[in-house]
């Protein structure tokens, strides 16, 4: 059963109710697999390839700390991705089954490449927290005995923070 | 196989055939560690994806190069991918070329 991956699509057609949930097992695996939801949801909604690019990272790093960090890779724990369209935003949420505190993995800044490449450390820390805060509207994140809840806010009307069409050199 | 190598005599050219520059494919990235040469190019053409875990990868070739004093380039990024690697700083440690500037790095070092 751990290695099922669940999806739904609920509620009334329409920009302010459809609702799709992804549930997978805690294996790197099936973070592609909710990769190529987010963006089957961003092609549904109309997003330019920019902004598409963007959610599909926030979306893959999100998914990836909720199996990492979140359920430490116990692949008996699951990771639930939902997408909710609420008036002019996308809202996505990534629940995992972990516990402890993880509000402070937030707002830490730019995490420092220098510092890895002079005191060898082995990843910058926070290096997928900082991508997300820095392709989404807004991040909320909360805690409690069940697991974390990684909501990032997508605002509908916005074509990529940066307005790059993407193009290769 | 997911990454295929050109070698001259002070260069290294790694083209990723792989999509996706994830934790999937970071370990098969992090080993051409020892296939750098003076001038290492990494060629993106075929990378739809890329995120901090495949970040991290890439990060290994920098310290990599530093190490030996090698210089390592990226040619064929989308600009998504361009406007990423600038969010993290990896830009300073590994340029993007243009397609003469890749030329003219290959032949200097051939």
């Amino acid at each position: 059963m751990s290695d099922t991956v669940v999806i739904r699509r609920s509620g009334q057609a329409g920009p302010t109710s459809e609702v799709v949930d992804i549930s997978i097992p805690s294996d790197q695996v099936f973070e592609r697999l909710v990769r190529d939801g987010a963006v089957a949801v961003a092609r549904w909604l109309g997003f330019s390839e920019e902004r598409l690019a963007d959610m599909q990272l926030a979306v893959s790093e999100a998914v990836n700390n909720a199996i990492e960090h979140g359920n430490k890779n116990d692949a008996h724990s699951r990771v639930g991705v939902r997408f909710i369209v609420r008036n002019d935003r996308l809202a996505v949420q990534v629940v995992d089954q972990g516990t402890g505190l993880a509000a402070s993995q937030l707002t830490e800044g730019r995490p420092s490449i220098q510092n890895k490449l002079d005191n060898g450390e082995e990843s910058p820390r926070g290096l997928g927290i900082y991508l997300i805060e820095q392709l989404v509207d807004d991040v909320e994140l909360q805690s409690d005995e069940q697991g974390h809840s990684f909501i990032m806010w997508f605002n509908l009307t916005t074509q990529g923070k940066e307005g790059v069409d993407e193009h290769h050199d | 196989m997911s990454i295929t190598i050109e070698q001259g005599p002070r260069y290294t050219l790694i083209h990723i055939l792989n999509d996706s520059v994830d934790a999937l494919s970071a370990k098969e990235i992090e080993q051409v560690r020892s296939q750098m040469r003076d001038v290492t190019v990494l060629d993106f053409a075929r990378v739809m994806f890329i995120n901090s875990a495949g970040i991290s990868a890439l990060l290994k070739l920098v310290i990599e190069a530093r190490k030996h004093g090698q210089h390592l380039y990226a040619v064929n990024v989308t600009a998504h991918h361009r406007k990423v690697f600038e969010m993290v700083d990896l830009l300073r440690y590994m340029p993007i070329l243009d397609e003469e500037e890749y030329k003219a790095k290959i032949s200097e070092a051939a």
